[in-house]
């Protein structure tokens, strides 16, 4: 139907007359007629999104100037011919001239102004100006991506005038680091482009795009360095993203999602971070990343479980520093999982694995606590959640508030109160402090979730219980997949090579000469030069 | 079919007071058990319970409640040993928990009329137990009386004793540092001769004049091994004969201050057929256990006064080969050992090779002797296989051991003959060099 009334406009005041109905007559639209010859140009553009100043001084005066030097020219050329004609007229007005000259031009004025549009392209001096077809492209696409649009007639062009509506570049709020780059992604699509393109000069950076969502219309690139990822990997990645039909995507966690279908963990296998450094060294190494308009995180994949635990700052400290570094964070990983349910186990099923003074020292904080220790380790940690999901939400003028509270009240008042024992405070304490190591929220909530499926199992039988929540997740994760890659690569399927270089140690980058093979066949990275 | 297996876990969640699990406040943990016979023949238990307590840290926040505890002590009489133990429960609050057990005391008495294994049954077979708790005899005490001794060093009292009796067994070669699996093991064997630790208190007044009297003792003997031995018999029989007097004084004395208590490491006591036979002399435990090469450490005093070498063991090694040879069946001891120099008297001198080989001679034949004596003595006086030559002939010699037990009978080890061989060795002056 609509296509049908799009066929049937003939004139420019239909097309605006569509417009005008199609949005409904939206108070932002703004219409506009610029009237040359009795010709009239229309401009339409969405105020909020366009910028005024760049609409009036460049596109309204470029089209105004181009059309009289346009008519001048012609003037000239014309007069010139008078001239020749006219030769026995010789004493005639030069604004005579221009009179006649006029009259005679108006005949062809349709067809001196599509001459002055068309020329637009290389008058104007905006960027980005295209031609569109009113048939096949969609015309709100780019009046709602903060367009201008010049319709005369039949013939649409649209001008690149979009506001500024882009923080600008900062430094990454939710992945900090001591060295290394502090730039990070924002919302604005080309700039996050920008700052992986500033990194990889190569042609052979590929940006692919695609459009998704039916209503919101979001760019999603698809970029890839062309001979090191693998092409099997990247047509995987694009048929996937084309069959998506949803009607709006607003961050890239919709995009993570829908890919993410058959992973059933709670563990994320997709990488999602500010930081254009780690995007960088992960599409070096063969990797995919996916850019969402108006999302400050960009998609990595595929991830292994490894790549949650590594940090890029990694590779901006000395090596053999760093495997300590590495070796705590795998503790702090277990440490995070089965502290409560360990302690659980052990103080109510299995004393005798305790050491005799340790076991006295518990037996006397506990003196006086009414509850069974699982019931005092599920209000311990309900409660340090519900005050980390309030300091998130928190505006930081409050921050200090939320501390006082949760420190003073939390902590030591429930021990005096007698509602926890003080050692459940270490418990909970360590737990969540070693939960912090890890900076992506979604690991950081899968851990949480495996905190309470593993202090369930062992609040039921004990050592016994942790064993088995131990072995689920270990099942859980050897069974996921990101990407068609095997999740808890390079443990589960065993690669000595990539255990030796990434898992414990991080290898000198001066001796480590080959890319993973798992993620690419060019394998050369580091080259000796003589 | 998942919303199946969330129930379960929910249901499980909130029922799982249904299975055994206990909290921590409610365990009476038990630090250390006692058996003892009364006159009718039933067990007396006794059971030392560490009660932790919440020190009142009301003012401050940061309150030192670390497990500072006392003990308490419950005593309970029946036919059995698990019996009586949960008697217990009539006056405690909350059930005993025995897997932490440090320590087992066995009284002479019951060590001597009840068989071994019948006693450590219990806790062999009590699945809350733990294996490693050292099993010892109370030599001129009961159990009761050692176990009511708060000791002022550390809040558990039976941590302190086994303690105890691991350092006395580290540094000075006495007692044994074996816990009831070892214990199991060897009350198992075949002709194998059991060892259990002995400890006795003494009042905390009277530690110097023991020590001084173990001194004098020591170098009676080191001086002259004959007369030392019988000393020492002859202390220990009249000890054993005034024991009866002075348990009541002592009863006394520690009822008006238990504080001043102390618990010493003894002797050794073996064990024939299961039941009490007799104990080692105090200074024949660190030759006993050279001999079984368990010793890792201890000292040798050889000579007197100004021939005075005092030598501190570093490393010991010890081989014990049967052989048959003309009918007689022999066992060649070959004793290696390595000693530091830490004390001398004014004659002896280190200046030579030769005269360090003379020393260590000297040494040599002081250990020869002293095994050589102590052999004889088990076979006359002991009247027990005390080191174990038949168990070393059934592992090693099977068929002459059993030709041995047909020929002899349950004397057999008195007609094996031993070939003693010790090797002592200086490494060094100890470590003084060219000062004067």
């Amino acid at each position: 139907m609509e296509e049908n009334k799009i066929s049937n406009l003939k004139t420019s005041e239909d097309i605006i007359n569509y417009i005008k109905n199609s949005t409904f007559d939206s108070k932002d639209m703004a219409y506009r007629k610029i009237v040359i010859q009795n010709e009239t140009i229309h401009i339409v553009y969405n105020e909020s999104l366009s910028d005024d100043n760049t609409i009036s001084d460049f596109v309204i005066r470029s089209i105004k100037n181009s059309f009289n030097e346009q008519i001048f020219k012609d003037i000239d050329t014309k007069i010139y011919d008078l001239e020749n004609e006219e030769k026995d007229d010789k004493k005639i007005s030069l604004e005579d001239k221009i009179t006649k000259k006029m009259t005679k031009i108006k005949k062809n004025n349709s067809k001196e102004i599509l001459k002055v549009l068309d020329n637009l392209e290389n008058t104007i001096t905006i960027s980005k100006v295209k031609k569109i077809d009113l048939q096949k492209e969609d015309i709100f696409y780019y009046i709602f991506s903060g367009f201008t649009c010049i319709i005369y007639n039949t013939t649409i062009y649209v001008v690149n005038t979009r506001a500024d509506l882009d923080r600008s570049i900062s430094e990454p709020t939710s992945e900090k680091n001591v060295k290394g780059p502090k730039d990070a992604f924002n919302e604005n699509y080309s700039k996050n482009i920008g700052l992986i393109r500033k990194r990889i000069k190569t042609e052979k950076l590929v940006l692919d795009e695609d459009e998704i969502g039916r209503k919101t219309k979001t760019k999603i690139g698809i970029m890839y360095i062309e001979d090191i990822a693998r092409p099997r990997l990247v047509d995987y990645i694009k048929q996937k993203i084309k069959k998506i039909d949803i009607d709006g995507i607003l961050d890239s966690n919709y995009v993570m999602e829908i890919l993410e279908d058959s992973n059933k963990t709670d563990f994320p296998t997709m990488i999602s971070t500010e930081r254009p450094d780690l995007v960088s060294n992960m599409l070096l190494q063969g990797r995919i990343a996916l850019i969402v308009e108006n999302s400050p995180f960009i998609l990595v994949l595929p991830a292994f479980l490894m790549d949650f635990v590594n940090n890029v700052e990694d590779y901006y400290q000395k090596d053999s520093n760093v495997t300590i570094t590495k070796i705590i964070r795998y503790i702090a990983f277990f440490i995070t999982i089965f502290t409560p349910a360990i302690y659980v186990a052990l103080t109510t099923f299995d004393q005798e694995s305790i050491p005799t003074e340790l076991l006295l020292s518990f037996a006397t904080q506990r003196q006086g606590v009414p509850f069974p220790a699982y019931v005092e380790a599920f209000l311990m940690i309900i409660s340090f959640e519900i005050l980390r999901e309030g300091d998130f939400r928190i505006p930081n003028i409050g921050g200090s508030t939320l501390s006082i509270v949760g420190a003073l009240i939390l902590g030591d008042a429930a021990v005096n109160a007698g509602i926890v024992s003080p050692i459940m405070i270490i418990v909970i304490a360590i737990t969540t402090i070693s939960g912090l190591m890890f900076n992506d929220l979604n690991m950081a909530n899968a851990l949480r979730a495996w905190r309470f499926i593993t202090l369930i199992f062992a609040s039921i039988a004990g050592l016994v219980g942790v064993a088995v929540s131990l072995v689920l997740l270990i099942i859980k994760l050897a069974s996921t997949t990101s990407a068609t890659k095997p999740y808890t690569y390079p443990v589960a399927p065993l690669n000595f090579d990539t255990l030796g270089k990434y898992l414990i140690k991080r290898k000198n980058i001066s001796t480590d000469t080959k890319r993973q093979k798992i993620l690419t066949d060019n394998l050369t990275k580091y080259k000796v030069k003589e | 079919m998942k919303s199946k297996i969330l129930f379960l876990l929910i249901v499980m969640f909130f029922l799982n007071g249904l299975n055994n699990a206990r909290e921590l406040n409610e365990l009476a943990v038990v630090s250390a058990i006692g058996i003892d016979l009364d006159d009718d023949g039933n067990y007396l238990i006794t059971a030392q319970v560490l009660n932790p307590k919440k020190e009142n840290s009301s003012g401050s926040g940061s309150g030192s409640s670390s497990g500072s505890s006392e003990i308490v002590v419950f005593k309970s009489t029946n036919t059995s040993i698990q019996s009586s133990l949960r008697h217990i429960i009539e006056e405690s609050p909350q059930k005993l928990y025995i897997a932490h057990m440090e320590l087992l005391l066995l009284s002479e008495k019951v060590a001597t009329e009840k068989e071994a294994l019948d006693i450590l049954n219990f806790f062999v077979r009590d699945n809350e137990g733990k294996n490693d708790f050292i099993v010892v005899v109370t030599k001129n005490s009961t159990p009761q009386e050692i176990l009511e001794i708060t000791t002022p060093m550390e809040s558990n009292p039976a941590k302190n004793i086994k303690d105890t009796i691991l350092s006395a067994h580290r540094f000075r070669g006495i007692g044994t540092d074996d816990v009831l699996s070892d214990n199991l093991s060897m009350f198992k064997k075949t002709s194998q001769t059991p060892m259990l630790t002995c400890i006795e208190p003494i009042s905390a007044k009277d530690t110097l004049n023991c020590n001084k009297d173990e001194e004098e003792n020591n170098n009676s003997e080191s001086s002259d091994e004959n007369s030392g031995s019988e000393n020492g018999e002859n202390s220990e029989s009249s000890q054993e004969q005034e024991s009866a007097l002075q348990n009541s004084k002592d009863k006394e004395s520690e009822q008006s201050n238990n504080a001043e208590q102390n618990i010493k490491v003894s002797t050794l006591a073996f064990f024939k057929e299961e039941t009490l036979s007799g104990f080692l002399l105090e200074n024949e435990c660190y030759i006993y256990n050279i001999l079984q090469n368990k010793v890792k450490g201890g000292i040798l005093e050889i000579g007197k006064d100004k021939d005075l070498m005092v030598i501190d063991q570093i490393s010991s090694n010890t081989k014990l080969t049967p052989k048959v040879e003309n009918g007689e069946y022999i066992v060649d001891i070959s004793v290696n050992m390595d000693f530091n120099i830490t004390e001398t008297g004014e004659n002896v001198k280190f200046d030579s090779n030769e005269e360090m080989r003379e020393h260590e001679k000297k040494a040599e034949a002081h250990l020869k002797e002293k095994i050589e004596a102590l052999i004889t003595k088990s076979k006359e006086e002991y009247n027990c296989d005390i080191f174990s030559f038949g168990n070393i002939f059934y592992r090693k010699k099977h068929k002459d051991y059993e030709a041995l037990y047909e020929k002899y009978g349950k004397d057999y080890f008195k007609y094996i003959k031993t070939n003693v061989d010790v090797k002592i060795n200086f490494p060094s002056e100890g470590g003084i060099d060219n000062i004067w």
